[in-house]
């Protein structure tokens, strides 16, 4: 995993999520011959979790197990995204943990080095409580 | 018994519902629609309107295919009818036409009579006592005098729903229906009421989406006890579609500042065209099978950056 060529985008999502959010423990997957790349890490501390409208259950338990760490896809401001892209990252991301994972997180790179991170669950999930 | 069926009148390009009753039924289907009546001298703002109740596009597909209302058609369905009518069927027509014109008459010499009545006995008194003492002394001599209407007065006059049985047919209601995506969008319309009735079957209460910028806006129950949890935008195309990263922010961003989320969705196998829309079987709910290759995804601020 070391050798991992990184992609310019990945590389700016990385350091900024190193450096200037914090995280930790990140690593770097290639999907589908290298054309996706995606990001695994622990932030600082818990993100909010969501609550999903099928399976509260093996949510909540599932963040108990302290499954903190979370999938990040960097994106492009300039780039296009459909749904069956998305839907694509979810599958990827199955290969390695063996099932959809519940969210990812959508690095988006602007040009100016603006990055924002918006969540995508997958389905449907109710709002958070606050 | 089988509860009566809804009847939706598609005025302009308005899906209106007039009866009371039928307003309570779709209440139950979950179905609320959006109250629109007023009074043009003394306009209400949106919380005191009244009937008829304005219905969106998917909610009207919903209903008709799921066989819990029927579309009433416009006049041109009364002129091919009146075309294609025997003699006899006209001769029946045209008594019923000269009955309720015959009741109508007498109706109004019954109310010639009772101002007759009350001119001669007001003269009578010299105006004392009041009128209704009046009337009742006239009941005695005039059995007549109280005439009740029946408050039901579609049930006498020949209105859309004495040709119900004429209309209420799968084939001409499909006819219908798809005159009626043809003003509405068409395929597009189609994308919007998979996604409608994927939500429906998810126990959702949906209304129009305009106050968030989204197709719809979801409650998590009936609108008057809960504030809504999502707003929905239909991607048509799963495939080819940009659903746009400056819309994810824009979406998520409001949506986490009013405490929903932002979900989209969209058909796997693609939408099929209203054109080949058919009534299920009995007993099948709209869309069973194509609700499972419908896709969402909630989008939400993470918090951070």
């Amino acid at each position: 995993m070391t050798n991992i060529q990184l992609k310019p985008l990945t590389k700016q999502v990385k350091t900024n999520l190193e450096y200037y959010n914090l995280w930790s423990d990140l690593k770097v997957y290639n999907f589908d011959n290298d054309s996706i790349q995606l990001l695994n890490g622990k932030p600082l501390e818990k993100l909010q979790p969501s609550e999903s409208i099928s399976n509260d259950k093996t949510r909540s338990e599932q963040e108990q197990q302290g499954n903190d760490r979370e999938w990040i896809f960097p994106i492009g401001m300039d780039e296009k995204l459909t749904m069956s892209q998305t839907d694509f990252v979810f599958d990827c991301i199955r290969l390695v943990e063996n099932e959809r994972p519940k969210r990812i997180i959508a690095g988006m790179v602007n040009n100016d080095g603006t990055i924002v991170y918006y969540f995508i669950h997958d389905g449907i999930v109710r709002p958070r409580k606050s | 018994m089988e509860e009566e069926k809804v009847a939706i009148t598609v005025i302009g390009d308005r899906a209106l519902i007039f009866s009371l009753d039928d307003v309570k039924r779709l209440r139950d289907l979950k179905v609320t629609g959006v109250l629109s009546g007023t009074l043009p001298i003394a306009t209400q703002q949106n919380i005191f309107l009244g009937l008829p109740l304005q219905l969106m596009s998917e909610e009207v597909v919903y209903l008709v295919l799921n066989r819990y209302g029927y579309l009433v058609p416009s006049k041109f369905f009364y002129n091919n009818l009146l075309s294609s009518s025997t003699d006899g069927d006209l001769e029946k027509f045209l008594e019923l036409k000269n009955e309720i014109f015959q009741s109508q008459t007498k109706q109004k010499e019954l109310d010639n009579l009772v101002k007759q009545k009350n001119l001669v006995n007001n003269n009578n008194n010299n105006g004392n006592g009041n009128s209704h003492l009046v009337l009742h002394k006239g009941s005695n001599n005039e059995s007549t005098f109280f005439y009740e209407i029946d408050n039901q007065s579609l049930k006498s006059y020949p209105s859309y729903k004495s040709f119900q049985k004429y209309y209420d047919k799968s084939d001409i209601q499909l006819k219908l229906l798809n005159e009626f995506f043809m003003k509405n969008g068409g395929d597009l319309l189609m994308a919007n009421c998979n996604m409608f009735s994927y939500l429906l079957s998810k126990n959702y209460y949906i209304a129009p989406g305009l106050k968030f910028g989204g197709n719809f806006i979801a409650y998590p129950g009936d609108p008057l006890n809960y504030h809504s949890h999502l707003i929905v935008n239909v991607i048509q195309d799963f495939y080819t579609d940009d659903i746009g990263l400056n819309r994810i922010v824009n979406g998520g961003r409001l949506a986490t500042s009013v405490k929903k989320i932002w979900t989209i969705g969209g058909n796997k196998n693609g939408n099929k065209s209203y054109k080949d829309l058919r009534f299920p079987p009995n007993n099948e709910t709209l869309h069973q099978q194509q609700q499972q290759d419908l896709v969402c995804f909630s989008i939400e601020w993470s918090g951070f950056g």
